[in-house]
């Protein structure tokens, strides 16, 4: 008997240890950017503002369901970073609240009010580009030339050795087929991610995966968020960023104030904080180097710099919306995808 | 043995157990004399355990009622029903001693420490097993087994005793010495004792009254005498020793019954009303059976098939119109090899006309 | 008549303890759940979830039942129609309860919780009173407990699901076919299909490696057989998807063997003639089927063994000696007399592994590649680019049908037909030895398995040392510095710890909860025993994605909100593991004579006490293992959780996950070695501290009895 109620009580004791703190305010966070940064993010800004802060780290794909999913009942207050996509599906599915911060006079025009809904329920914190990188070990191994546009990738010699994102699951390759739409047009874009389609070892799930595969060596030729690959390649990975020749497409990070917030004073808080110089520089103390959007924050050497890149002007609110995304990715499904290789 | 409070009967009203679609106890209404040790008897899977544990309240009733006293029992639960039962495998706890075993109720009962260990030893010597309390249930032997699980029993002075096929563990000396002492331990309590067996010697010889129990059914109640003279039916001359049953003519004489056997004509003392006149099947016992030479006497003739000498007598297989007849017959007498054609001569003490026919015992 | 007046008084004193608790419970603790979670909570918020402060007539309504079931203005009736009064009036108001707070929105919390429980209590009693369960008051009880817990963690979520199919998420409208357009479309077929090659490819590899290895323990007569016991065990307490990592770093890209091949046939390669360009180039032929193939193998082969091995020894050696006393060799002994017996067994392990390999989501997930199977599909309709409740839906249900389907065959018609049942007359004798040249062939697949895993194993821990698995092999501890050397709040140590919290929490409810559920369910004979054997069904086929889905959909919203709070995990754990509780309990109560709980009962002992004095002592042994591996089952699950996570609650395993996912291997093994030898010392203080004790032996004794 004794033996029995030992571990009983013991779970009771530790239930009864977790502490309670008591702050200011509180304030729920979904954080779709890097664990880190989410982490730092919060951290300084609980600090500055005594607000008890929750944050959970949750991809941007699935924060939107998760907000959806709590319309009803929201338990988060605001949604930070992650790619704005989601956020404008959100918004225009009336999940947002729509929120004028003052702070919005320092951000960079296009990036004041970029959701589709334009209604001000999102702002973009920070830009980043879509492109491809490489190993330059394998690559010289190989005995292989560098790529430097997207049509390169579709060599033979590139069998096998590219790694790609599955858009069913992963938001950065959908920026990716949405971007070559946009350049070609549709059909074009498909014979496009056809031919591509040959030369791919994998689609990861992840949309980070293929960087840092590639900077590991495992794949010759990775797709992504050049932001992110900055990163392996400042932790000191043999790789090179390509910013493709043809141009390319970008993403705007995210933030919202989800409606019906339970803390909707502090929220708004941290929506002006995380739209200053200081919100925006926190991203680059952990390693992750996107531009930032208001003009007067620094931007980080290891960050691509904007001049010289060819942009396209990517059309959020036609792409951002469902109907087409839908139509985009089941046509990958069923036209790309079952192709042998 | 302390004595118990003023013993109660136990009455079964109408009662059905009903196991999925399977009727196992089929409507049953008996009564249980209070102090008296009846048996229930009868073949396996009659329903005997089934009705012990619908009066321990072990089993719910379907339908009908069980009062013991003036008490309907029915929905009570087992531990409120004040009986105590001792189980065919002993249910022994083999986590606890001897003496914890035995003085478990009365831990449950908050009774203190001092008297329940005074109260334990009583119980241990009156079983015969004083001194063995410390020791745990694997090392006690299956006789003594049996004795912590009646003290365990009877330490509660319980309105009702329950036992089930209690000594079918044991071998045959055992049994036999085990029977008497529980006998013993029930005449001087005087506690209410329904006691279940498939063994009818071991019920003739411990019972008050003796319940035979037929396929969910109450075949007959008596004493044991009763059953085994008077037989109701077939199945009991049969269930109770063994019987030939044998087809006959039965006729009635004034205050007795005559009852014609292939020409002979026995004269039986036994005249119930009730019994049945004309073509009837009677139940003749073995032992009443003496063989004689064909043609000396005027009775059933046959034919030997078989003979066995088990010691005290013989044992006479025999072939008569057509049906087998088993007799036994004393040492001493003629001995008939197979193939001797005999005469059966019938003690007509050993005979029995029933009310009822029906199929024997298996 | 003495004791039925005072057992009615018992009764009506129980009746009023449970009204008084519920009325005290409405008067000082939070009726309301909190947003933040009860342990979070700040003491404002608390004092405002207070019953009598909440702004709602709901809290009142129980709470009014609950006075009126103190006073019982209808104690003078009939005990007949007062008790029924009590059952009807308890029931309908825990119905009422639910019904309102679902409709108006309103989550309940702890204070509501002990009212329901209170009201349940009372129906109980009264019920018991009228003759429900033997007129068992805390069996009636408990079985109202198991019947509406199952409902409500089993039953319940699984319903959402199926509303999710047919009723748009956006826009509430009624989508009748939905499903069928799901299942019609091009990637469900292929998924499912993946799913149930997989499966079988895995359950084939499995038993026979399981029938191989239960030969070789039980028979051979080498030296190291102990050796496959140890070996057998590590898949169990190892995560379900680091052996897949470990597989990765030795068969991935940049693993050891690519590494190795490149460095001999690869471009400028030691075997490649100067100036070639060498054959080989690094391939990813780990990722996908083969890959989880050999993962899944890997993982499950553990537990068809002991399924095999657990039926090895119910064989009775006197048949094996009577088919050799008739002049039969040993291998024909073992064709014709052993391996039929084995017959069943063989289905059952291979059925348990289909079920597994069909559930199992760590691996597909990270060593999936392109082959999608069900499991990582549900995943990915839900997280992925598109969000598609009803498909997660639909493909639950799939999946949920196929591993319902299989279990039910497994356990009704294998279950039934086990010709090894045990007689008790085992008697003397030895099992045979195996004939030398299956002894040898046996044996060359054990150490070969052996070598693998301690090849893996030999990755996980090396892996986690080193600055970079396959580029960089300079021994470091970066690593596990980064995990647990930067203070507790932060690396590793929030989510073990959590993980450690949690899963102690569930262990032993689990081990409680199962086991009294295979108490009820194989000791009493009840009305509403089929839901309580469905539910228990249901959750021994639930796959944990379709779990971790059902709980978000169904938890998110009143009455019953969870998501967010670590309760929701413990609750996971505690009903994902549930079967291992069952099936523990269920075999070692058909180890103890029933007669035994029944000689306590006539003693006068009620059931509480029954099950306290004489059933837990005996099961105790079951309870402690049944503890010991819902326990590991819950530091390593994963399927579920990666739904319910958050950063407050986030666990061992999904923390790996995530630093999988970004790549960050060394610290994710180096993480997986630490969880992996916490739980071997955890399994061996149990096992040292519990061993095999006087009870033990005593039950084994009393089995004898049976
Ligand atoms: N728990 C039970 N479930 C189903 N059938 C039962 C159960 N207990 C007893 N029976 C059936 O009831 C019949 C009578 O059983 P029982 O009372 O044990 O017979 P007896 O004790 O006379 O040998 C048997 O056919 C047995 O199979
Ligand atoms: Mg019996």
């Amino acid at each position: 008997m004794k033996r029995f109620l030992i571990p009983l009580a013991a779970s009771v004791a530790v239930l009864a240890s977790v502490s309670s703190a008591s702050a200011a305010g509180r304030l729920v966070v979904y954080c779709s950017a890097l664990p880190d940064w989410c982490e730092k993010a919060v951290e300084t800004f609980g600090k500055a503002h005594d607000v008890k802060v929750s944050m959970t780290p949750i991809g941007s794909g699935s924060g939107y369901a998760r907000i959806l999913a709590e319309k009803d009942n929201p338990q988060a207050d605001v949604w930070y970073g992650g790619t704005l996509d989601p956020h404008s599906q959100a918004g225009v599915n009336g999940l947002l609240e729509a929120y004028q911060s003052p702070m919005l006079k320092e951000i960079a025009e296009p990036y004041r009010n970029p959701a589709t809904s334009k209604g001000h329920h999102s702002a973009g914190i920070y830009v980043g580009i879509l492109g491809f990188s490489y190993n330059t070990e394998v690559l010289k191994q190989q005995k292989l030339t560098a790529p430097a546009c997207w049509s390169d990738l579709t060599k033979p010699e590139y069998k096998g050795l590219i790694q790609m994102a599955n858009p069913e699951s992963s938001g950065t390759a959908y920026t990716a087929l949405a971007t070559y739409v946009q350049l070609w047009g549709e059909d074009k874009a498909f014979d496009y991610l056809k031919a591509l389609h040959k030369n791919i070892a994998q689609y990861t799930k992840s949309g980070s995966a293929p960087g840092t595969a590639t900077a590991r060596g495992e794949a010759l030729i990775g797709f992504g968020f050049l932001h992110d690959h900055a990163k392996e390649i400042k932790a000191g990975f043999p790789m090179k960023m390509v910013v493709p020749c043809e141009g390319t497409g970008y993403e705007i990070g995210g933030l919202s104030i989800i409606k019906g917030a339970r803390n909707m004073d502090n929220a708004k808080k941290f929506y002006d904080w995380a739209l200053s110089k200081e919100g925006q520089e926190v991203a680059a103390t952990t390693g992750s180097f996107q531009t930032p959007t208001n003009v007067n924050a620094k931007v980080p050497p290891e960050a691509i710099k904007m001049d010289g890149v060819k942009l396209i002007n990517y059309d959020f609110v036609k792409y951002g919306s469902e109907a087409t995304r839908n139509k985009l990715i089941d046509r990958w499904i069923k036209e790309v995808k079952p192709i042998e290789r | 043995m302390i004595a118990t409070a003023a013993s109660v009967g136990i009455r079964l009203q109408g009662v059905t157990k009903v196991f999925d679609t399977n009727t196992v106890i089929d409507n049953i209404d008996l009564t249980i004399r209070s102090g008296s040790l009846t048996t229930l008897l009868g073949p396996s899977g009659c329903g005997k355990t089934t009705i012990l544990r619908l009066i321990a309240g072990l089993e719910t009733a379907t339908s009908g009622q069980i009062w013991i006293g003036d008490q309907d029992v029915t929905a009570l639960s087992a531990s409120h029903r004040d009986v105590a039962m001792v189980f065919q495998s002993y249910a022994l706890f083999p986590h606890m001693t001897v003496g914890e075993n035995v003085g478990y109720g009365l831990k449950v009962q908050n009774v203190p420490r001092a008297e329940r260990d005074e109260r334990v030893a009583k119980a241990l010597a009156d079983v015969g097993l004083a001194g063995f309390g410390p020791r745990y249930i694997d090392q006690m032997s299956g006789g003594q087994q049996q004795r912590v699980a009646v003290a365990r029993a009877l330490i509660l002075q319980p309105k009702v005793m329950l036992f089930d096929e209690p000594l079918s563990n044991l071998d045959t000396k055992l049994r036999r010495s085990m029977r008497e002492d529980i006998r013993e331990l029930q005449q001087k309590t005087g506690i209410t004792s329904v006691y279940v067996t498939h063994d009818q010697s071991e019920a003739l010889a411990v019972s008050d009254e003796v319940v035979v129990m037929d396929a969910g059914r109450i075949a007959q109640i008596g004493t044991p005498e009763d059953l085994y003279r008077r037989p109701g039916s077939a199945f009991v001359a049969t269930f109770m020793g063994e019987a030939n049953i044998l087809d006959a003519t039965v006729e009635r004489q004034g205050a007795t019954l005559v009852v014609g056997i292939g020409g002979a004509r026995l004269e039986l003392a036994d005249a119930r009303p009730g019994l049945p006149e004309g073509e009837a099947q009677v139940a003749v016992r073995p032992e009443s059976i003496r063989l004689v030479a064909e043609g000396r006497v005027q009775g059933p003739a046959g034919t030997v098939k078989a003979c066995a000498y088990v010691g005290a007598a013989t044992e006479y297989e025999i072939e008569c119109a057509g049906a087998g007849v088993f007799a036994i017959v004393p040492a001493g007498q003629p001995v008939f090899g197979p193939g001797s054609r005999v005469t059966l001569a019938i003690d007509p003490v050993g005979v029995a006309v029933f009310a009822e026919t029906g199929r024997p015992a298996a | 008549m003495i004791i039925s007046t005072s057992d009615s008084a018992r009764t009506e004193r129980a009746i009023l303890a449970w009204s008084l608790a519920g009325l005290a419970a409405f008067a000082v603790l939070p009726w309301r759940a909190l947003d933040y979670g009860l342990f979070d909570a700040l003491p404002s918020e608390l004092w405002d979830a207070v019953g009598w402060r909440v702004a709602d007539w709901l809290p009142w309504l129980p709470t009014v039942v609950l006075a009126v079931l103190a006073v019982r203005p209808w104690r003078a009736a009939a005990p007949a129609l007062a008790y029924r009064i009590d059952a009807a009036l308890g029931g309908a108001a825990i119905l009422a309860l639910l019904a309102g707070a679902k409709i108006w929105g309103v989550p309940l919390g702890l204070a509501a919780a002990i009212q329901i429980t209170a009201l349940g209590a009372i129906a109980a009693l009264a019920a018991a009173r009228l003759g429900y369960v033997q007129g068992d008051g805390f069996m009636t009880g408990s079985i109202l407990l198991i019947a509406g817990l199952i409902a409500a963690f089993i039953l319940f979520p699984l319903s959402t699901i199926l509303i999710r199919v047919v009723v748009d998420f956006k826009t509430g409208e009624f989508t009748p076919f939905r499903f069928f357009e799901i299942v019609m479309s091009p990637g469900f077929g292929r998924a499912l299909w993946n799913s149930l090659v997989l499966a079988i490819a895995v359950a084939v590899s499995t038993t026979i490696l399981g029938l191989v290895f239960a030969l070789y323990a039980t028979r051979a007569t080498a030296r190291f057989r102990g050796l496959i016991r140890i070996f057998s065990i590590l898949p169990i307490i190892t995560p379900p998807f680091v052996v897949g990592l470990a597989l990765i770093l030795i068969f991935g890209r940049s693993g050891t063997i690519n590494d190795g091949l490149l460095a001999l046939f690869g471009s400028g390669g030691l075997l490649v003639p100067e100036g070639g360009s060498g054959w080989f180039q690094r391939s990813g032929y780990i990722y996908g089927f083969w890959g989880i193939f050999l993962a899944q193998t890997l993982a499950f082969t553990p537990v068809s063994y002991l399924v095999l091995h657990g039926l090895f020894g119910t064989i009775s050696p006197s048949l094996e000696e009577a088919s050799l006393t008739m002049r039969a060799s040993d291998w024909q002994t073992l064709r014709h007399v052993t391996f039929p017996l084995l017959r069943p067994g063989i289905a059952n392990a291979f059925l348990l592994s289909v079920i597994e390999s069909l559930a199992d989501f760590g691996n597909p997930l990270i060593l999936g590649g392109d082959y999608d199977v069900l499991s990582t599909e549900i995943y990915f309709s839900i997280v992925g680019a598109r969000l598609d409740y009803a498909r997660a839906g639909a493909l639950g249900l799939t999946l949920l049908a196929v591993s319902l389907a299989i279990f039910v065959i497994q356990n009704r018609w294998i279950g039934r037909k086990s010709y090894v049942t045990v007689t008790g007359k085992g008697g003397g004798g030895h099992l045979m030895p195996l004939p030398s040249w299956m002894q040898n062939s046996c044996g060359v697949v054990v150490y070969a398995w052996i070598a693998f895993t301690a090849v893996l194993y030999g990755s996980i821990f090396m892996g986690g040392l080193v600055a970079n698995w396959g580029a960089d092999y300079t021994p470091t501890f970066t690593h596990h510095a980064e995990l647990w050397a930067a203070g507790l709040n932060y690396g590793g140590w929030p989510s073990y710890l959590n993980t450690l919290k949690l899963a102690l929490i569930a262990a032993p409810l689990t081990a409680v909860l199962g086991i009294l559920i295979a108490y009820v369910t194989t000791r009493k004979r009840f009305v509403g025993r089929g839901l309580v054997d469905f539910g228990a069904m249901l959750s021994f086929a639930i796959p944990g994605t379709v779990m971790g889905v059902s709980y978000i959909l169904a938890f998110n919203v009143p009455p019953i909100q969870l998501t967010g709070t670590a309760l929701i995990l413990v609750v996971s754990f505690i009903f994902r593991n549930m079967p291992v509780g069952i099936r523990t309990g269920v075999s070692a109560l058909s180890q103890i004579d029933k007669s035994l709980e029944e000689a306590s009962l006539t003693q006068r002992a009620g059931s509480l006490r029954t099950i306290i004095s004489v059933v837990l002592p005996l099961l105790r042994p079951a309870i402690i293992s049944a503890s010991v591996y819902s326990f590991i089952r819950a530091m390593t699950a994963f399927s579920a959780v990666i739904f319910l996570v958050t950063a407050q609650t986030n666990v061992a395993t999904t923390y790996i996950l995530a630093r999988v996912e970004r790549g960050n291997y060394g610290v994710a093994v180096a993480y997986g070695s630490v969880l992996i030898l916490t739980m071997l010392i955890v399994s061996m203080l149990i096992d040292h501290f519990v061993g095999r004790s006087r009870v033990q032996r005593r039950v084994a004794l009393a089995g004898g009895n049976a």
